[in-house]
């Protein structure tokens, strides 16, 4: 529980700049719906308890979805669950127990898996919150990002363009020296 | 026999290219559904062209509408390439610009076998398309595996 914290509530900007101040910035109706993501409920579980339609809880965590880049639904809860415990909500005053409707369980649940010595979620959890939300879900590398990344990805097409035409040159020369000596030993 | 398989390859890769493209409708996001698209509109106007315009010296001199299609395909690949939030187009560019260097090597050496002329322009459509099966079957694991990505990068 305790682990998580410094990172989140160190003193640079860059330490806060991962998920933990977009979890912040939710509205209440998201916090809502999230801390029962964060307990692994379904939507349909969640409608129900909050009395909403399935539909309006999909919309809710797709939003914040699309704020991180698409991050799947379990890793968004894990992350969840370490801003929950992280104490960066209490001092936002944002989720959790403050952010929940009433009628709605506070989620005595999280507590349990927190304490559950969940390691690797632990950590996996801590590289997600050090992350910049447009980082996530990124299919390429960071080289062919940005201002340059066009200028390389041309040069990577290039590069790939001249190695195939080298290599179908050496095939092409092994075949012609195998046919050479193929033909030398009479064998052909 | 090389002249079996080179009218096999006639008959399965408009197909292919078809199988493609309805993979990438079916499962696929924007880029690959976009370059499966081009691929498979260049495999069949090159398969009609070819059925109303069939010449026997075909691969002689270098053909304006094998050229114009490649020029094409190349545009369009790179244009995807630039902006997708993926890394295959980055293969399928590299190959293409291979297969236009096989136009300039008909233009630039006139004795260059029609044989290899054909083979350096034929070869690359096949290679797209392993790209783009690869491609397919990585794109649908990854969403399982971790959800829905974007597709492009912002």
């Amino acid at each position: 529980m305790v682990m998580i914290a410094p990172r989140i509530n160190g003193d640079t900007s860059s330490d806060v700049a991962g998920l933990a101040p977009m979890f912040a910035s939710l509205t209440s109706k998201q916090h809502e719906v999230f801390v029962l993501v964060a307990e692994n409920r379904s939507s349909k579980e969640i409608a129900g308890r909050l009395g909403v339609s399935e539909s309006a809880v999909n919309q809710r965590i797709e939003a914040v979805r699309a704020r991180t880049g698409f991050l799947p639904r379990a890793q968004l809860a894990r992350a969840y669950r370490h801003y929950l415990s992280s104490g960066w909500s209490s001092e936002t005053g944002r989720g959790g127990a403050s952010g929940i409707g009433e009628g709605a369980s506070p989620s005595a649940g999280i507590a349990s898996l927190l304490h559950e010595g969940l390691a690797e979620e632990r950590d996996s959890s801590v590289a997600l919150l050090s992350l910049q939300p447009q980082e996530i879900g990124r299919a390429v590398p960071d080289v062919f990002i940005g201002s340059i990344g066009s200028l390389n990805r041309l040069a990577a097409m290039i590069i790939i363009a001249v190695g195939l035409l080298a290599g179908a040159m050496v095939a092409l020369g092994v075949a012609q020296a195998l046919s050479t000596l193929l033909s030398l030993s009479g064998l052909s | 026999m090389l002249e079996d398989l080179w009218f096999l390859r006639a008959l399965v890769q408009v197909p292919l290219g078809a199988l493609l493209f309805l993979g990438a409708l079916w499962r696929g996001a924007a880029p690959e559904r976009l370059l499966s698209g081009a691929l498979f509109a260049c495999l069949s106007l090159l398969a009609i062209y070819n059925r109303l315009f069939a010449r026997p010296d075909l691969f002689e001199s270098v053909d304006p509408i094998y050229l114009v299609l490649d020029v094409l395909l190349l545009v369009v690949i790179v244009g995807v390439a630039l902006r997708a939030n993926r890394m295959f187009p980055l293969w399928m560019g590299g190959v293409q610009i291979a297969a236009l260097g096989s136009h300039l090597a008909r233009i630039t050496l006139p004795k260059l076998n029609p044989s290899a002329y054909a083979a350096m322009t034929q070869a690359p459509n096949y290679m797209h398309m392993a790209v783009l099966g690869l491609a397919l079957a990585a794109h649908v694991h990854r969403e399982k595996r971790a959800g829905g990505y974007p597709s492009w990068n912002s």
